[in-house]
């Protein structure tokens, strides 16, 4: 094909010809999107399976499709596309930008999963936001959530998640979505105005509509995390204990503090299928980088997820925003959670070996 | 009850002194680099706290408050300007005692919190608590739960930043930021996060 040989022939201009070197980087980018990587590992351990983590991510952006596609209806296809393809555009050249400057820069290679956090962040950002915002938080996302850290699988937060949180708190007034959410309604009444402005449970499944393009439908994303669990590509650890966690801190919060806030008396189930809950916890809680790594940690990360999202739904009740600070939060207890399962299990083996070694 | 747990809740999570105030820095970033030691510095920072801010508390209403000498029949003096100079008395005593006890018990972690353990005394996050206890006016019970609260919430802070600097070991951060630099950026994302909590309602 015309495609390859010409990649072929210009491949070793770059590593060669000291004026070129420096693009390098840029050209890798090209070459990768087009014919993913064929570079192959050296030194052991070498894992012999189809999937690397460039494919890894392009399946995190298929299954968000059905979630995209279903929020992108609801916005009304013309107008929702009139808003969502600019955002989209902005966010994903920011980030390609500020991946090559770093490269550049720095004579890294171009690392994958730059296109997932700027369409995962378009899909979860305010439809209506205006672009600079958008150009402003993808940078301090990606500058700050992952360039700095060295690329790709280094970084301790999620970059978009990060961007989100920057938004809410630099432009609380246009960052956040608005209007007429499942949480809105029973923050101002509870189940009643819910049943007043005539949603029942299923349409609230169905559709969450302010919750941003990408976390409207819960249905959608419920799609999409079937597929990442079917490939095996999320852990559904994190998914399970992450509903387990929403569930169990609702009916507690009901339970005992239901007179404080109106969201707080809302049953479980109604919690689950509001402010895009399934899309955070499919999406961006099992974020390979930033999730503990054992399965115990795993757990306790999914449960602190669920139940942080509760606590701050009484006051910060609209669109996504409480899954969006809860996801940052755990991040930054995940090593705990690592550190806590692997004390554990030092211990029970050194219980069972009877050994007293360090 | 309730207004106590909303205290202790509050000086966890909203007015954390690491990362609402950015109180204490200089051991939180000193004092980071491993999850073992952060967490045997966050318990002595919150036996600490939860002793002096109640002595300091009972020192303030009892003797410095303007009238709190009214039981010696010295009603008319106020003595609050004293009040820097006997919370830093206090602070060190305390801070002296645990120190004795660590070294007595705990030689390894006495070793390994090194000067950080005698510059407690000075830490301005201890000292910091007992001024807002004072400016509040919170009474004994409060001063216990805020003491026990700010202890807690400062020890979940640097005991998270260890955890996430020890991962960080895997990164590749640019050469002029490592070290401090990405340390610093790290506690920005985590008061990020912070401020997130802020978010409950009590």
């Amino acid at each position: 094909m015309g495609l390859r040989r010409l990649l072929d022939d210009l491949q070793p201009f770059f590593q060669t010809r000291p004026a070129w070197r420096p693009f390098r980087p840029l050209f890798e980018s090209v070459e990768r999107f087009l014919y993913s990587s064929s570079a192959q590992t050296t030194s052991a351990p070498h894992v012999r399976h189809h999937g690397n983590a460039q494919r890894l991510d392009w399946l995190y952006v298929l299954a968000s499709l059905p979630a995209a596609f279903a929020g992108l209806r609801l916005v009304g296809h013309s107008q929702g596309l009139a808003l969502f393809v600019p955002l989209l555009a902005v966010a994903v050249l920011t980030a390609v930008a500020w991946e090559w400057i770093f490269a550049l820069v720095r004579g890294r290679r171009y690392g994958h999963g730059v296109f997932l956090s700027a369409w995962l962040f378009a899909l979860v950002a305010p439809a209506s936001l205006p672009l600079y915002q958008a150009a402003l938080a993808m940078s301090f996302g990606f500058v700050f959530g992952r360039a700095v850290f060295g690329g790709a699988g280094r970084n301790i937060v999620n970059p978009a998640v990060l961007a989100l949180v920057f938004l809410y708190v630099a432009f609380p007034a246009s960052g956040h979505t608005a209007g007429g959410t499942v949480l809105e309604h029973a923050r101002n009444g509870g189940l009643d105005a819910l049943h007043a402005a005539g949603i029942d449970w299923w349409a609230a499944f169905l559709t969450d509509p302010s919750a941003g393009i990408g976390p409207a439908s819960t249905a959608a994303a419920l799609l999409g995390a079937a597929l990442l669990l079917a490939a095996r590509a999320a852990s559904w650890r994190i998914m399970l204990g992450a509903a387990l966690g929403l569930a169990a801190a609702a009916i507690a919060a009901r339970a005992l503090a239901a007179d404080i806030s109106p969201v707080y008396a809302l049953p479980w189930h109604w919690h689950l299928v509001a402010g895009g809950y399934v899309f955070a916890v499919a999406f961006f809680a099992t974020d390979a980088a930033c999730a503990p790594v054992t399965n115990a940690g795993r757990w306790i990360y999914g449960l602190l997820i669920g139940a942080l999202t509760l606590m701050i739904r009484a006051g910060e009740s609209d669109g996504f925003s409480a899954a969006a600070f809860a996801l940052l939060f755990a991040s930054i207890i995940a090593p705990l959670a690592d550190f806590v399962a692997i004390e554990q299990n030092v211990r029970r083996r050194r219980k069972r070996t009877g050994s007293a070694g360090a | 009850m309730n207004e106590l747990l909303a205290i202790f809740i509050r000086s966890v999570f909203m007015e954390n002194l690491a990362l609402a105030y950015f109180l204490g820095m200089c051991t939180f970033l000193a004092v980071s680099k491993q999850v073992r030691t952060a967490i045997g510095l966050g318990a002595a920072m919150i036996v600490v706290l939860t002793i002096t801010v109640p002595a300091n508390n009972l020192i303030y209403s009892h003797l410095l408050r303007p009238g709190a000498l009214g039981w010696a029949g010295l009603g008319h003096l106020d003595l609050s300007y004293l009040g820097l100079i006997s919370y830093i008395g206090v602070i060190a005593a305390i801070v002296q005692i645990l120190e004795m006890l660590l070294d007595r018990y705990f030689p390894a972690l006495y070793n390994a919190l090194g000067i950080y353990l005698p510059l407690l005394t000075v830490n301005c996050a201890i000292l910091g608590a007992s001024l807002f206890m004072v400016q509040r006016n919170y009474g004994f019970a409060e001063s216990v739960t805020f003491g026990a609260g700010v202890g807690t919430g400062w020890a979940l802070a640097v005991i998270a930043l260890a955890g996430l600097r020890e991962k960080l070991r895997y990164s590749d951060v640019p050469e002029g930021l490592r070290g401090l630099g990405i340390t610093f950026i790290v506690a920005g994302i985590m008061s990020l996060a912070f401020m997130g909590i802020a978010g409950i309602e009590l």
